[in-house]
């Protein structure tokens, strides 16, 4: 990974932008000038200044602050979610491609369901069902992503299944979860990596958006997609309320994206 | 001992193979010969339980292949091991080259790490490969070095019988002649059992005691590998195969006779 990396600069910022917005959303604390949720109604709509560089809000709260401590709302999640989905895709799609025959077909009919949905409806119809909050959006989310991971993982197990070394590492007493474990995944790793990588600027855009539809995340959360409908009311007065959040949200898809396009393009 | 006895197979129908029967006697060593789909890497895929035989039945001490349960595949192989042919990647590409030698030793002894380390570095030496190979994934080994690996890693948990597959085929004809020569080497020193399958005859004098030479799928004749050149006795497909190899030997000297009367 590091030589692809190396021979490309846009990677390389792409990476580094990424650590930094990992860094500090796990010290936002620590780094952001102000408290999120502190309210002064005396320095509201102020516009970008060196006390407060990316301005404030109708409530007064410091922008720089809530957009830091906003990525441990709108960029941590994505990895939990894609977590718990690539752990149903590596369960049901093993269990699909390895034990197979009718249990795969079942399973197969399932996923075919899942995908024929349009995640975007499946999710507002879940949230719908059980009310509004993150939770539910992760939830649904996950509902609505689960398929594409099993499909995938199915179809790197069945091309890997036939592969000269799986037979040999049976005459070396490897079976079952055993060649699973060690001589399936540890193939397929760099593939699905490549992919989860490549949709975390996916779900990043769709928890942001379905908070900018009002479905997520609720106020005064500094979530970006928050306060991107935040920013919506008040763009003729204070543009800076929505460019910020909306210029991270950009920033953080299209550098997952390069880096995961990157990684593919490598191998 | 293994007993071959009236194996047949078919695919979709299609015979395969049809009606083989051959013994192997502990210590004892045969060679399979027969051009490109004549049905050895089938036989061997048969013998090794990988693939299961329309009909017959395979032997091996009076033990009858495997069907389910690990633990009987598990005996069968910790008895009879294979070198695939060296065209088809039968190492794990993620792993390292040590990984790949330790893993029969896991799962087939109870040694100990340290014990493992020693075990792979005594085949590791035998076969005539560097300890510093051992960290690098098998990607980066060579053609000769690839097939060592496999052989160490076959009998790295002491087999009875070794199944050799093609394993000389794509080498060039110096590593071809040092596979052999380690492998006779390695026959004598541990009494192995060797079914070595090829299709080149002339690799088989000094390694296998006996031949038995196979078309389409049928045993066309066995006999002790001493009457190879008995034309009289020979079927006219072996007297065909003995013939296409010698015959480039013939070339060559002709070759070189007239390169030798021309600079003369």
């Amino acid at each position: 990974m590091m030589n692809i990396i190396r021979v490309n600069k846009l990677s390389a910022a792409a990476l580094l932008f990424i650590a930094m917005l990992l860094f500090m959303g796990l010290t936002a604390s620590w780094l952001s000038p102000y408290d999120p949720f502190f309210t002064n109604l005396e320095q509201k709509l102020l516009p970008p200044s060196f006390s407060h560089p990316f301005g404030t809000d109708y409530l007064g709260r410091d922008l720089l602050s809530r957009v830091i401590h906003g990525i441990g709302d709108s960029v941590f999640p994505v990895f939990v979610v894609l977590s718990i989905v690539m752990l149903i895709g590596l369960f049901v799609g093993t269990l699909s491609a390895f034990w197979g025959n009718k249990l795969d077909m079942l399973l197969m009919s399932v996923t075919d369901i899942f995908t024929a949905l349009p995640s975007v409806l499946l999710t507002i119809v879940v949230v719908g069902f059980l009310g509004f909050g993150m939770e539910n959006v992760y939830f649904a989310v996950i509902l609505s992503w689960w398929a594409k991971y099993v499909r995938l993982i199915r179809g790197l197990i069945h091309d890997v299944k036939k592969e000269p070394y799986i037979m040999a590492s049976r005459v070396s007493g490897s079976f079952g979860m055993r060649t699973m474990i060690r001589h399936m995944i540890p193939n397929i790793a760099p593939q699905i990596g490549t992919i989860l990588i490549l949709d975390v600027s996916k779900v990043i855009l769709t928890l942001s958006g379905l908070s900018f539809l009002g479905i997520g995340a609720q106020p005064p959360s500094p979530e970006w997609g928050v306060m991107l409908l935040d920013g919506k009311n008040y763009l003729q007065v204070a543009p800076w309320m929505g460019f910020f959040p909306g210029l991270m949200i950009f920033l953080t898809a299209c550098s997952f994206q390069i880096v995961g396009e990157r990684l593919r393009k490598g191998k | 001992m293994l007993q071959v006895q009236r194996l047949c197979k078919e695919i979709n129908g299609r015979p395969i193979l049809s009606d083989i029967n051959f013994v192997i006697e502990d210590g004892g060593s045969l060679a399979i010969v027969g051009e490109s789909g004549s049905g050895k890497s089938t036989l061997a895929q048969l013998i090794m339980a990988l693939k299961q035989p329309t009909s017959g039945q395979v032997l091996f001490n009076e033990r009858s292949l495997p069907r389910k349960g690990i633990k009987s595949y598990k005996e069968w192989y910790s008895d009879i091991q294979i070198v695939f042919q060296n065209t088809a990647s039968t190492l794990n590409p993620a792993m390292s080259l040590y990984r790949c030698l330790e893993e029969p030793l896991i799962n087939f002894t109870n040694l100990k790490r340290r014990e493992r380390r020693d075990k792979i570095l005594e085949y590791l030496n035998k076969v005539g490969l560097h300890r510093d190979l051992l960290k690098h994934r098998p990607g980066k080994l060579s053609g000769g070095q690839y097939q060592r690996a496999c052989l160490a890693k076959a009998l790295i948990i002491s087999p009875k019988l070794l199944i050799c597959d093609e394993i000389v085929a794509s080498l060039d004809i110096v590593l071809q002649q040092q596979m052999i020569e380690l492998l006779m080497s390695i026959q004598k020193e541990r009494g192995l059992s060797l079914l070595f399958i090829t299709h080149d005859l002339s690799l088989v004098p000094g390694l296998c005691a006996d031949i038995l030479v196979m078309k389409d799928g049928k045993k066309v004749e066995q006999f002790n590998t001493s009457a190879l050149h008995n034309e009289e006795e020979r079927d006219i497909y072996t007297i065909t195969l003995l013939k296409s190899t010698e015959s480039l030997e013939t070339t060559w000297k002709q070759y070189a006779t007239h390169d030798n009367k021309s600079t003369g």
